[in-house]
């Protein structure tokens, strides 16, 4: 095989072993690399019925196809494991450095199983295994962790893979870190923090060949320069945080804990007002000719000094979400939460959860006293310093932040138990994991999308938003199409997920977003790569075969229809102002649009797949264990 | 130190331009062994800090202590342009010319124990490949005097605008 | 008529204001003010108002509060100065 090792490294933290195992070829050019692969392997490798925080859930990292290539944007690397937020499956996916190095150690994928019972530092070092002492790299923060690693052991080549200080107290919602990215969402840094893996590190030395590096580089270079064009300049200019006055403006930007969809002061978090104000440099990946990460820093008062990548979907979360209305300490909150390695979106849905949840009476002063603040605190949507608080007795599991950094459905089921209370009623998330920048009440078909979606509440994955945003159908109605366009949204979204590629490269091949301008481009890569020949329906099953191996899994664990759902506040209460003002997703809509799904899907009317629907896909295996 | 009489041309990165994403690595391991691998780059980027971002390559020195310090006579300096080359038949990979160098523009192959620099792909018909690749026009062939005018031009600029902004 | 425009992202950083009062003949359509813009701030062109000058470039687009997006197929809609326009770059996602 070219463009693989065909290899894949199996590490055991109990027993402190390694071995590498073999596939066909068939089974690469099935699942391609990225959340398909790691989704693969998390199949094949999981205990069934575990507790995500329990060591027969394993850690799946696979390659991208592209990794250590020139392809534009195709560093990155997926990594799946069952969330310990859902318990179905949690699929990422990261980038930059860390995606070239393993490309260059020679590994395909890495499973990890068990735990140890001392903290870790796991090295691959080309075929070699270390298993080090992490005890030296405790408490560090992600950034901190990076930095020692390298700096211990010698080579700024080094490149790892950590969790902070969240990860370490197994908050539901931690992720992972890598070069400055993160591995989001779906609680990635508790499991790593239950198998007591503090760091992965890997170094690799060996050069990255392709089968025909003449075409590769050709297309490479024509997308980077297409890459310096108008279909990203958003990206490059300003990043993804343009999308504050876009949401605010459409009546869809979630605004203390989603009570409103408008925030009256939304030009203060915007994004170009962070440019104007607090812009400090962009950045890429690597391999990326696009660089979209702004860094920002905040300038004076309490929160000087505070610095990280700003994204949409953070500064939604920690910003009108919570009612901030200082970009500064938008900017500090994004800052505490990547370096102690959380989700910022589960931690800001959460903080607003808990915010509302105060505001109606129900939490007091006295349930924020903790050794750190003897006296508790009132929260309020707004105050910046009593979320900056609490946002750091999440870090800490702290008095409240210690059912806090359950996650919005655990912490709300604890309360309503406990105090016979509906807190449930806000607690914004689907299937557990906390929603996403866009309120959906006025995005139909996007609800839909969010509802079935395998993760969880998941903008990414779902992808159906292009359609209701940009017009392509009415986002207040629903009607026969909806169905069609959710799973092609998806699918389309999966074929990025899998090689991976970074979605914003996606007009840059021919400059239409659709499959008909990507996907000859993309099949063109691929076998430049591998020397194999896909083509357009080839890619097309790239995409299905991704969505159905996660789709499996959350079967095999346990998943209803039922488990698509949408949050309680979407169902009963309208958007009360702004362009979006009066929607909302009744329940009757919500189940003809799943079952406009399914049947799109080609799966039953509960939402099961037919056997020879994965046999045709090639998972005869996956059809023995839960096909119908 | 290039000096205001050399001539010398060599590859500069803009640090304020530059994103880190190492495209000028691939290109140049590529152009040079056939495979993409940042170890086999005679140009390399570095992250002094998150937000300070640069590469470098040699800056071919006048009188290049690279040259000086090398033991065995395996370095030398084409005195019309600059260029260092190294002597893969002398060269016993001692690395001293690794310490002589101020910059870290030479490495030494992991795998033939030889010491490599930028040759400014000289062999190449359209010049360095760096520089054709680099997404953000960040590096540039050019000599220590091109550099010093545009920072000139620059500044004057920046005054001449600046005075007419106050009338 | 006049009618007033809010700028968003991109158009907002290349205008250096985030809103301006366009004056502009009765009965214009979005054409029109397509190219109005244009001649006003040149600087849009390119980036975000297509080099013919009478459409924008993707991802931007006009939307009218309450009233939805205005795309290519919309264009021939005439100019009401009760429109609350803002000119927007689209791309969802990240």
């Amino acid at each position: 095989m070219i463009g693989y090792s065909g290899k894949i490294l199996h590490v055991d933290l109990t027993e402190q072993n390694s071995w590498s195992e073999e596939k066909p070829e068939k089974w690469y050019q099935t699942y391609i690399g990225g959340v398909s692969m790691a989704s693969r392997l998390c199949w094949e490798n999981i205990e069934v019925g575990c507790d995500p925080l329990s060591p027969g859930n394993p850690i799946c990292i696979a390659n991208g196809i592209f990794s250590g290539t020139p392809v534009p944007v195709g560093g990155k690397y997926g990594i799946a494991s069952k969330s310990p937020l859902t318990g179905f499956i949690g699929d990422s996916l990261s980038g930059s450095w860390f995606s070239v190095a393993l490309k260059r150690a020679g590994w395909d994928a890495i499973v990890i199983h068990g735990a140890g019972d001392k903290w870790v530092n796991l090295f691959i070092d080309d075929e070699r295994v270390h298993f080090r002492p992490a005890a030296k790299l405790l408490s560090l923060n992600t950034y901190e962790t990076e930095e020692k690693i390298r700096d211990i052991l010698g080579d700024d080549q080094i490149r790892s893979a950590t969790i902070g200080p969240a990860g370490e107290k197994l908050v539901r919602f931690a992720n992972v870190t890598n070069d400055g990215r993160q591995a989001g969402r779906t609680g990635h840094g508790a499991v790593w923090g239950s198998k007591k893996l503090k760091a992965l590190s890997i170094r690799g030395t060996s050069g990255v060949k392709v089968a025909d590096p003449q075409t590769l580089l050709k297309w490479a270079k024509d997308i980077s320069d297409a890459a310096q064009g108008p279909y990203t300049q958003k990206y490059r200019v300003l990043g993804t945080v343009s999308n504050v006055l876009n949401m605010n403006r459409l009546g869809l930007l979630p605004t203390r804990n989603y009570q409103q969809g408008e925030f009256e002061a939304a030009e203060n978090i915007s994004g170009e007002f962070m440019h104007k104000h607090f812009k400090v440099k962009t950045i890429a990946c690597a391999q990326c000719p696009i660089g979209c990460e702004q860094m920002a820093r905040a300038k004076d008062g309490p929160y000087a000094g505070a610095m990280s990548g700003v994204e949409y979907e953070s500064l939604y979360a920690l910003g009108s979400n919570c009612g901030i209305t200082d970009m500064q300490a938008a900017i500090k909150l994004v800052e505490i939460c990547d370096r102690a390695g959380m989700d910022t979106m589960s931690a800001g849905v959460t903080l607003s959860w808990a915010i509302e949840t105060f505001e109606r009476g129900i939490f007091t002063r006295k349930d924020l006293v903790c050794d750190r603040y003897p006296e508790g605190f009132d929260l309020k949507f707004g105050n910046a310093e009593q979320i900056v608080s609490l946002l750091e007795m999440i870090r800490d599991r702290e008095g409240l932040g210690d059912l806090l950094a359950e996650g919005t459905r655990r912490a709300s089921t604890t309360i309503d138990n406990q105090r016979g209370t509906t807190t449930y009623q806000w607690a914004m998330n689907i299937k557990g994991l906390e929603l996403p920048g866009y309120d959906a009440r006025g995005l139909k078909t996007f609800a839909l999308g969010l509802a079935t979606g395998v993760r969880g509440g998941c903008h990414n994955r779902s992808a159906a938003y292009d359609p209701d945003i940009s017009g392509e159908v009415d986002r207040f109605s629903v009607d026969e199409t909806r169905g069609v366009l959710a799973k092609d949204t998806e699918e389309y979204a999966a074929v990025y997920d899998t090689l991976p590629l970074c979605k914003f490269i996606r007009r840059c091949f021919t400059g239409q977003a659709d499959r008909s301008g990507s996907w000859p481009a993309i099949a063109q890569l691929i076998n430049a790569t591998t020397g194999w020949q896909f083509n357009e329906a080839d890619i097309d099953l790239i995409g299905e075969r991704a969505h159905t191996i996660k789709k499996a899994f959350n079967i095999r664990e346990g998943w209803t229809r039922a488990d698509d759902h949408l949050p309680y506040r979407w169902h009963r209460e309208p958007l009360p102002k702004g362009a979006s003002k009066g929607s909302l997703v009744t329940e009757e809509e919500l189940e003809y649009l799943k079952d406009l799904y399914y049947a799109a899907k080609g799966w039953t009317k509960d939402g099961l797949i037919p056997k020879e629907k994965l046999v045709a896909l090639g998972m005869e295996d996956v059809a023995e264990a839960i096909g119908v | 130190m290039a000096t205001a009489k050399s001539k010398y041309k060599y590859i500069n990165c803009k640090a304020e331009d530059c994103v880190g994403c190492q495209l000028c690595e691939y290109i140049c391991s590529f152009t040079k062994t056939g495979e993409f691998n940042t170890y086999r780059s005679r140009i390399r980027t570095v992250r002094a800090d998150e937000v300070l971002i640069t590469a470098v390559a040699c800056r071919t020195c006048q009188d290049a202590p690279c040259v000086i310090a090398c033991p065995r006579r395996a370095i030398s300096q084409d005195p019309e342009t600059g260029v260092i080359s190294v002597d893969p038949g002398q060269c016993d990979g001692c690395a001293w010319c690794i310490e002589a160098c101020d910059f870290g523009a030479l490495s030494i192959n992991p795998s033939l124990k030889l010491a490599e620099i930028c040759d400014q792909c000289q062999d190449q018909e359209d010049g360095p490949q760096c520089v054709k690749w680099c997404p953000k026009d960040a590096l540039e062939l050019t000599t220590a005097d091109q550099r010093a005018q545009k920072a000139r031009h620059k500044l004057a600029k920046e005054e001449v605008l600046m005075s007419k902004k106050k009338e | 008529m006049r009618v007033q425009i809010e700028f968003f992202g991109i158009s907002r950083i290349i205008t250096g204001k985030s809103h301006a009062f366009i004056d502009i003949p009765d009965g214009a359509t979005y054409r029109t003010l397509v190219r109005v813009l244009a001649n006003t701030y040149p600087k849009l062109i390119g980036n975000v108002i297509r080099p013919e000058k009478d459409t924008l470039q993707y991802p931007n687009v006009f939307h009218i509060q309450n009233n939805g997006l205005i795309k290519q197929d919309r264009f021939d809609l005439k100019l009401n100065p009760d429109h609350q326009i803002a000119l927007m770059s689209l791309s969802a996602g990240g």
